[in-house]
């Protein structure tokens, strides 16, 4: 048996689904980005769900302290990208 | 923890109502039973007994002025499941993720790397350069980094899949006992 | 790990991109597990998480080191110390959980919801398998079918699940014996026939000896169906069926980032769709075709059931969150009364007549539950007589909302016929339902339209309507202030009409006592009453206690927009308890009165009233002339 949608299919529109759900009651959403892999995963369903507009909220860098260089020069990239503040 | 204060005035600071949070049910045993909407008070607090059940995929959004929202859109992801989607959509990454010659100080068990002149060194230690990669990235410089040779996408997938430690070893912050301080943490807002 | 089933290390060394390539088409499966610790559940969980290498070397040694300090498998591991344990629910008593647990195999990843197996965890039970779609019921070989296998049996299916799993566990402690299996398997065949649950799988299993999990056990040959791995890897996934149905889409979200483009946001209930494909836009019922499915990666030729798309339409039609994109040819139903099963899950217990939030896929509106019209027992199966539901309760209601919903039946379609309550005070999710069918068609039912409008009517008596709502506690002064207010109303020439509280119960409301419930009701009728009133051009007045706050914002929802003055006659208890004037507290005091607002029946007080009189601080008279003058000023 075949089933049509893949295991990260339904992951990503069950990721989608809360998103856009979100934007129903928020009054000020916000993205917390680490830039970690998580974080790029969560950032990329973002632009996904919200397609072909930027998703409608900020990120939050929590920048409380030191980070690896490598970390902000990937930040600042993801954020231009995808019309982000 | 820093992480955790500096979160909570940043958002109040701005008056965020909902923040997005990219934490895992698979990460730690008491995160098994996390909403996907975790609800908090006005001072960031988490009350186990006022999250709401969340039945097929409606969610009660609903909250009063001054509370606030976690919502977790990818709860359901395991570490692997992430690999496999970064691989599928070509998602770019830090290059921390990949093995690299790295100057790096062995600490309390931990590789600790040496990323640049703000590292403080300890009397006696000398960085030395070492091939490691980092399994999850928190704060630095807290976060451990692995002796690793996995210098491509489809290397690390392997390699984490050969692997026999879990995700979280490498974080200073879980150090502190076990499966109750995470939780402790919880309630303090730090997710 | 030398089991073909699990992931195989060898193929992972040799060649990751083939590994790779073959794992991203794996599928997803969710079940959920019944069963208490004493049927092994934990164990078995632990057991499929350890066996799939969902367990890593440091955990493992920390699960050593608590197997020998718990001492409860002698030296050998204790699985279930994997999954039991949260320091906050032991310390603090949780009761509403749900634990999520992940594992992979070869072909599929699957979601485990692990739920506690207790009688009250009922809501657990319910919210863990309405995402499910297989469960599996633990049995214990010794003990056999319990009151909990047929209570998990009864959810499972109320919830909807297709695949039913009987495993039968611990069958190292009964020898193995084929005839201990049989016999459990035809008692449970009898029970699930009576309650609608044709088809089930059982499997012979050990969780703590690993029998019949992944591989086929040696201990049983008399037995030849499937692991209980390899049926779960081979049913039918629920996915399947939803993609057969007709087309249907919740929009979720307007997507237009400028004017050339507009996109309705959504994830795919049932069916599938097709750029072209004719479609039918709900409540409005207006008929167009859809022009692309847009997605970041480029359009799709087509998309189904579980996916979440943006679909523009060909043509320029009003559509917005909460509406359904349906296959023209066969929309799903409208309507405002329905029957539904409903499953309680607040400690507080149902309000019959109080307006409750209901959202279903992405419509939110006001409802109505009436009394149950029975309760379900739910280890007997009984029907009960009821007048609430409590925690956990599950009943059979009629409800009504206040406008029409687009719906399905929940036997077939899940995501149309599954809704939520929400308390309109405490935002809390009350309940979980599921609709049978509609009482009467919305659309058949139309407003009686007159030829005299109510602002002909008003104009006539030269004057707006509107209703004037006295609240406060007993003896605050409410009526003593209405009376003086209608008759300065009566001097300007004001037509005008006093609802008093008293006099109500002596006619129309002469069947209600003192109950929550039965206050809820005096204020609903009276609030329609009102209504009426002010459609026939009345200024209407009331004085009633009306202690709670969600009764009166009902009937603030009845009234056009700035026609409801909600009037706080703010006496303090001490105060109005002094006066006394019919004597009433002192015999809410001596107990002969029950139900008494400030004594042992609350008082909301309203937050933002439209006025706001302090009686410590005015007269009466003063009181009465400030409220004409807001009225009319």
């Amino acid at each position: 048996m075949i089933d049509t949608l893949t295991h990260l299919d339904r992951l990503e529109a069950e990721s989608i689904h809360i998103m856009r759900e979100v934007m129903a009651d928020a009054v000020k959403p916000v993205m917390l980005y680490s830039v970690g892999k998580d974080s790029a995963v969560m950032l990329h369903l973002a632009r996904k769900a919200f397609y072909p507009s930027p998703p409608p909220f900020p990120l939050l860098h929590v920048d409380t302290t030191w980070k690896f260089r490598a970390m902000y020069e990937l930040r600042d990239r993801m954020a231009a990208e995808s019309g982000m503040e | 923890m820093w992480k955790t204060e500096g979160l909570k005035q940043a958002l109040d600071l701005q008056g965020f109502d909902v923040a997005f949070g990219g934490a895992r049910r698979d990460e730690e045993k008491s995160r098994a039973k996390e909403r996907i909407f975790s609800f908090r008070t006005a001072s960031h607090g988490w009350d186990p007994k006022r999250q709401r059940p969340e039945l097929w995929n409606l969610y009660n959004a609903r909250k009063a002025k001054g509370e606030s929202i976690r919502v977790f859109p990818i709860s359901n992801w395991t570490e692997l499941d992430i690999w496999q989607y970064i691989a599928r959509e070509n998602i770019p990454i830090v290059p921390l993720y990949f093995a690299a010659p790295r100057p790096t100080v062995m600490r309390d068990g931990l590789l600790l790397m040496v990323d640049d002149d703000r590292f403080p060194l300890n009397e006696g230690e000398v960085p030395a350069l070492r091939s490691v990669r980092f399994r999850t990235l928190g704060c630095y410089p807290l976060t451990g980094a692995v002796e690793s040779e996995a210098a491509t996408l489809s290397e690390v997938i392997q390699e984490m899949l050969l692997t026999t430690t879990s995700e979280r070893q490498g974080r200073i912050i879980d150090k502190d006992g076990g499966d109750a301080s995470m939780e402790k943490k919880k309630q303090e807002g730090y997710f | 790990m030398t089991d073909p089933i699990y992931v195989t290390d060898a193929l992972i060394a040799e060649d990751i991109d083939a590994y790779l390539a073959r794992h991203e088409q794996k599928s997803l499966l969710r079940f959920i597990t019944c069963g208490s610790v004493d049927d092994g559940k934990s164990t078995l969980i632990g057991r499929l998480l350890y066996d799939s290498k969902m367990i890593f070397e440091d955990q493992l040694a920390a699960l050593e080191a608590d197997s020998k300090r718990a001492g409860t498998q002698g030296q050998e591991i204790d699985f279930a110390l994997l999954v039991d344990g949260l320091a906050a629910e032991r310390e603090q008593g949780i009761t509403i959980d749900v634990a999520y647990r992940f594992f992979t195999t070869e072909k599929r990843k699957f979601i485990v919801a692990d739920t506690p197996g207790h009688e009250q965890y009922t809501r657990n039970m319910v919210t863990g398998a309405s995402t499910a779609d297989l469960a599996v019921i633990l049995i214990d070989a010794r003990k056999g079918v319990l009151t909990q296998t047929r209570r998990h049996s009864f959810l499972a299916h109320l919830l909807g699940i297709r695949h039913i799993v009987l495993a039968v566990n611990k069958m190292d402690l009964v020898g193995y014996d084929k005839t201990v299996f049989d016999r459990i398997t035809l008692a449970y065949r009898a029970f699930a026939s009576e309650i609608g649950i044709t088809n089930f799988t059982a499997i012979p299993i050990s969780g703590f000896k690993g029998d019949n999990i992944t591989a086929p056990s040696v201990n049983t040959p008399w037995y030849k169906g499937p692991t209980l791995i390899e049926h779960l890897e081979n049913v039918e996934l629920t996915s399947a069926s939803d993609e057969a149905k007709p087309f249907r889409l919740f929009v979720q979200w307007v997507n237009r980032p400028n004017l050339d483009f507009r996109g309705f946001a959504g994830q795919i209930a049932s069916g599938r769709v097709r750029p072209g494909d004719a479609v039918r836009i709900l409540p409005s019922g207006k008929t167009t075709t859809i022009d692309r499915i847009v997605t970041l990666a480029g359009d799709l030729p087509e998309a189904v059931a579980g996916q979440s798309v943006t679909l523009t339409l060909a043509e320029e039609i009003d559509c917005s969150r909460g509406d359904v994109i349906a296959a023209a040819e066969s929309p799903p139903e409208v309507a405002d009364q329905f029957e539904a099963t409903l499953v309680w899950m607040a400690d507080e217990a149902m309000i019959p007549g109080r307006a409750y939030w209901l959202k279903l896929g992405t419509q939110t509106v006001s409802a109505t539950v009436q009394a149950p019209k029975y309760e379900i027992n739910v280890n007997t199966l009984d029907h009960l007589a009821a007048k609430t539901l409590d925690l956990n309760g599950i009943g059979v209601v009629e409800l009504t909302t206040d406008k029409p919903i687009i719906f399905e039946a929940y036997a077939d379609n899940r995501t149309l016929g599954g809704f939520i309550l929400i308390d309109k005070l405490t935002n809390a999710t009350v309940a979980a339902g599921m609709l049978h069918f509609s009482l009467r068609r919305a659309q058949n039912v139309h407003w009686q339209a007159t030829d005299v409008s109510r602002e002909a009517r008003a104009d006539l008596k030269n004057q707006k309507p509107a209703l004037l709502w006295f609240t406060g506690l007993s003896g605050s002064g409410k009526s003593t202030i209405a009376n003086l207010v209608e008759k300065k109303l009566y001097r300007m020439n004001r037509h005008s009409f006093l609802l008093d509280g008293d006099n109500v119960r002596h006619g129309l409301n002469r069947d209600l006592g003192f109950t929550e419930a039965d206050r809820i009701e005096n204020i609903r009728r009276v609030g329609e009453v009102a209504k009426l009133m002010t459609d026939a051009g009345l200024i209407v007045i009331t004085a009633f206690i009306s202690p709670f706050k969600a009764e009166r914002d009902m009937v603030r929802a009845l009234l056009a927009q700035g026609e409801f003055f909600e009037i706080f006659i703010d006496t303090p208890l001490e105060e109005a308890e002094r006066r006394d004037v019919k004597g009433l507290y002192k015999k809410a005091r001596s107990g002969q009165l029950k139900n008494f607002t400030g004594i042992d029946s609350p008082y909301e007080a309203p937050a933002n009233p439209e006025i706001h009189i302090d009686t410590t601080r005015i007269t009466p008279e003063e009181a009465a002339d400030l409220i004409v003058e807001r009225l009319l000023g």
